[in-house]
């Protein structure tokens, strides 16, 4: 029982937990300047059950996803789309809205369900609505990913998977931790 | 005529900075169909021919279907029928199935650098009569290689190189005299093409118009014979969905032994995206 206290306080003390929704993302393809691989990508998206709508932007290949209230997005799920079109993420930007929580720079913060570990914050607070990027391997290039990697020590940066590193935080072994940044 | 065209076209390279596509017209790119997407073809490719002094217009229709399975791997399923080597009577032709695998892909914004390893074997109901071996309906045979694409910003190039060998009855005939066809070859293409229309993307709907500039060859490997042909050709893509093709396909050089050194093809392609639901 005391073991089970233990490890909620730590999880409390590091990982804040918040009721929260991401709203929007905005998502740019890489490899594609043409209309009928933009429309794969489109058809891809919009199939997703948790995408409310897309609008986008041929000439620039980007696209703003709209999530359904309430629903859990798989943001996973979004860059395996892209890449069953025959493309790759080259940037993805989310929009959530959050209770008040403190962002602080290598720590691991929940919002929503998911976990995430900000690169670059410094211990900022944010009140109710927060935009960041993600950069974990599937939503960035290869090139950008490596100078990414070099913005912390922390090992589940290279997996996007919690690795030892995580264990201090409170985090399960292999849980999905997106890394961000502001 | 020719040379007008080659104006013509060469003038589109130089003078447009403009976005390009790698859907080419006689050729395939290193890129791949959308996973569970589904997609039909029809290609109808007309020759001259000549018969005891009579010139007749003389075609071949295939029909394709395919699939692509993953976000890397594709098939497509054909048949063909014709009348090229009946003077008259047009038949049934051919089967063949193409497979693509697309192995390597770097991509970065508006561009990419893609790898594939093809493979396309065909059964044909055809006599081998000539140098030029193709996987097109004319042979039974089997051909496999590489495609390398490279999309540079709006511009994108493509070459393929691969080998054929013809496994048609006459090639284990015993026959005394000098060898009369090729068995074997290498294929090779380069291929270039470019969106002229639109300029700026408004919206899925727009129809928009590519001209491509297409050179494919043939090299026997055990008669040294061969050919190089320059193919232009334009393309309207229409709803983001739908492909209409139309090229000239011409012979530059070469001493090959061919049914024409000239063709005219018209093909007509549907995507259906997403046409196979899975979970996510």
């Amino acid at each position: 029982m005391k073991k089970y206290l233990y490890c909620l306080l730590v999880g409390l003390s590091f990982a804040l937990i918040t009721s929260a929704q991401i709203t929007k993302a905005t998502l740019q393809a890489s490899g594609l300047t043409c209309a009928l691989c933009a429309k794969a990508v489109y058809t891809n998206l919009t199939s997703l059950p948790f995408v409310d709508n897309v609008d986008t932007d041929l000439n620039a290949s980007a696209f703003v996803i709209v999530f359904k209230q309430g629903t859990d997005v798989d943001l996973d799920a979004l860059s395996r789309k892209v890449q069953d079109a025959g493309f790759s993420i080259a940037s993805l930007s989310v929009s959530a809205h959050v209770s008040p929580i403190k962002i602080e720079v290598d720590k691991h913060i929940s919002i929503g369900e998911k976990v995430f570990h900000f690169l670059n914050a410094s211990s900022q607070d944010v009140p109710t609505d927060i935009n960041f990027r993600l950069v974990d391997q599937a939503f960035v290039s290869a090139k950008e990913f490596k100078k990414f990697m070099t913005m912390t020590k922390m090992q589940c940066v290279k997996t996007g998977r919690s690795e030892s590193c995580c264990s201090s935080h409170g985090i399960k072994e292999s849980t999905r931790i997106f890394h961000a940044i502001i | 005529m020719k040379s007008s065209l080659l104006l013509v076209l060469f003038s589109c390279l130089g003078i447009q900075v403009i976005s390009a596509q790698e859907l080419y017209v006689f050729s395939e790119p290193a890129s791949s169909m959308p996973a569970k997407s589904f997609g039909v073809k029809y290609t109808g490719k007309f020759i001259e021919q000549e018969n005891d002094g009579r010139y007749f217009i003389s075609s071949r229709h295939m029909l394709e279907t395919q699939f692509g399975i993953s976000k890397k791997l594709m098939f497509h399923p054909s048949v063909t029928i014709s009348d090229m080597y009946t003077n008259s009577t047009s038949r049934f032709e051919s089967m063949g199935l193409y497979l693509k695998y697309r192995f390597l892909s770097i991509d970065e914004v508006h561009k990419h650098f893609r790898v594939a390893l093809y493979a396309k074997g065909l059964v044909s109901k055809n006599e081998l009569n000539y140098d030029e071996l193709t996987v097109d309906g004319d042979h039974t045979a089997l051909q496999g290689g590489f495609i390398f694409t490279q999309l540079i910003h709006k511009l994108a190039v493509s070459s393929t190189i691969g080998l054929t060998e013809v496994f048609n009855k006459e090639r284990w005939e015993k026959y005394s005299g000098p060898r009369k066809f090729s068995y074997q070859n290498v294929a090779y293409s380069f291929s270039a093409g470019y969106l002229l229309f639109p300029r700026q993307y408004k919206g899925f709907n727009q129809t928009n118009l590519n001209v491509y500039c297409e050179f494919l060859g043939g090299a026997g490997l055990d008669r040294r014979t061969g050919y190089l042909d320059m193919a232009p050709a334009l393309q309207l893509i229409i709803n983001s969905n739908t492909k209409v093709n139309l090229g000239y396909r011409f012979q530059l050089s070469g001493d090959a032994y061919r049914m024409s050194s000239s063709s005219l093809q018209f093909s007509y392609e549907r995507t259906f995206l997403n046409a196979f639901k899975r979970k996510l």
